[in-house]
């Protein structure tokens, strides 16, 4: 008797994860389904043609109004990127490379593994 | 948690009534502080080309195994659940075990990177990452370690470039025969299913619909979690690990478009790379033709990438050295959390050690 009420709250626990298990079983159960994936997707797509829609009326706003989209924008910003990658190539080429720092020692290559090791 | 042999009733009712209060104070301090995650060990960028980040950490150790390692990190995510927290860093635990470790990092790909496709990964980004490598440790090899689709990477990579420069490869939680995958399978069914619209329409795929379908994997269990939360809110370590692991999940990264369209028609609807029918680049991947070492850690209640998806890549894996184990836990705490501490890291340290000499 005594075991039970120190259990007590142990007990609750076990019927969270029960509850967890229990739930997620029956609702896999639905989503699980043949009809679900038919009618989730069905809805998707409606929501993504609204999105396109959305999106070409957007976009011929903002030519109408002279103004740059979201793509013009992340072509600009890839034009970017090529002229930052154009100059890091630059930066790396052998003539322009600066005067040899002393490169941070790294540790030699020449771990064993522990068994193998001879002061182990 | 079970009460304790001795431990009274009213000892029992006390010790709660302390963690009541305990949850209260804490609760506070949870609702007005942020999460912290990532970036444990020290490292150095190596290499940024759009959503490449290339990362060597500083070694621990005064001596390294010969073979560097390469982490590869599914472009879905973050790679900092390797680097997580002080004391729960997959990576901090293999420095200091000796080895010399680099990383595979993304950010999240722009619109106009939505035209990065399954060869670039793997005829482009690693294998740049490798001759990266090869260069800076003057190793002719490299050793490849793979989380998720990190490892679907890294398997066409060795596949295609064997025998080279992969001398070990390592997979964590890898999905192959993507037919097993049950309700993904139906939810990705091409009668109802329009990749191509999607894609057309959005670009890259968002992070919130890759989240929304992994918690429709088991819709309550988010549920259930926060109650846990809340039981434990008392107990730092746990509400430490919970907060980072949430933090990771939530900076769930957009997936390059048309990567993901061709993941979804080829490997996943057409399941191609278990039935060695998928090409990259014109050239077929037949993962016999690996011939490297090959170890594959799977979870045992992983509900992302179930058993019978995983199960048959040690099988089809060409390697004479090839070995299968199967470790208590889940997708994530796999790979970082305490249960990871005890199980996976010490094996793979154990597994690569001797084959990085």
């Amino acid at each position: 008797m005594a075991k039970e009420t120190d259990d007590l709250f142990s007990v609750w626990r076990s019927l969270l994860q029960q509850w967890d298990a229990q739930a997620n079983e029956t609702l896999t159960k639905v989503t699980g389904q043949e009809s679900f994936s038919r009618e989730m997707n069905r809805a998707m797509a409606l929501n993504l043609k609204m999105q396109g829609a959305f999106n070409e009326a957007v976009e011929k706003a903002l030519v109408a109004l002279n103004l740059p989209s979201r793509a013009d924008v992340a072509r600009l910003a890839e034009q970017l990127h090529t002229i930052e990658r154009k100059l890091d190539a630059l930066k790396a080429a052998p003539s322009l490379e600066p005067p040899a720092m002393p490169r941070t020692a790294r540790p030699a290559r020449t771990r064993r593994p522990p068994g193998e090791r001879s002061d182990s | 948690m079970n009460a304790q042999p001795g431990v009274g009733q009213i000892d029992r009712m006390r010790q709660e009534m302390e963690r009541a209060i305990q949850r209260n104070i804490k609760g506070w301090e949870y609702l007005t502080s942020p999460g912290k995650a990532g970036g444990v060990c020290k490292r150095t960028l190596v290499e940024k080309r759009g959503t490449l980040n290339l990362y060597r950490y500083e070694a621990l150790a005064e001596e390294v195994y010969r073979t560097p390692i390469l982490f590869v990190m599914a472009t879905s995510n973050p790679a900092y659940v390797f680097d997580l927290l002080p004391d729960q860093s997959l990576v901090e635990f293999m420095l200091n075990r000796g080895h010399d470790i680099y990383l595979m990092d993304w950010t999240a790909p722009t619109i106009g990177e939505k035209t990065l496709r399954l060869d670039d990964y793997v005829l482009g980004f690693i294998p740049d990452c490798v001759r990266i490598i090869q260069k800076e440790t003057s190793e002719e090899q490299v050793s490849l370690v793979g989380y998720c689709m990190g490892g679907v990477l890294s398997v066409i990579y060795t596949a295609l470039n064997s025998p080279g420069p992969v001398r070990n490869l390592a997979c964590f939680t890898t999905p192959f025969n993507f037919s097993q995958f049950g309700a993904w399978n139906l939810w990705s069914d091409p009668r109802y299913f329009d990749v191509d619209q999607m894609v057309d329409t959005l670009g890259n795929f968002p992070p919130e619909m890759f989240v929304a379908s992994v918690d429709m994997l088991r819709p309550v269990s988010r549920v259930t979690a926060t109650v846990q939360l809340w039981d434990n809110l008392w107990n730092d370590e746990f509400v430490k690990t919970k907060r980072a692991l949430d933090k990771w999940s939530a900076d769930t990264l957009p997936i390059a478009g048309e990567y993901f369209r061709q993941t979804m028609k080829d490997i996943v609807i057409e399941n191609r790379l278990y039935q060695a029918t998928l090409e990259v680049g014109g050239r077929r991947v037949d993962v016999s033709e690996i011939r490297a070492p090959f170890l594959h850690v799977v979870a045992q209640h992983d509900h992302i990438v179930p058993y019978p998806v995983a199960r048959e890549l040690v099988e089809k894996i060409g390697s004479i050295d090839k070995e299968e184990v199967v470790l208590k836990g889940g997708h994530v705490s796999l790979v970082a959390g305490p249960g990871a501490i005890k199980r996976m890291w010490p094996k793979l340290d154990q597994w690569l050690a001797p084959r990085s000499v």
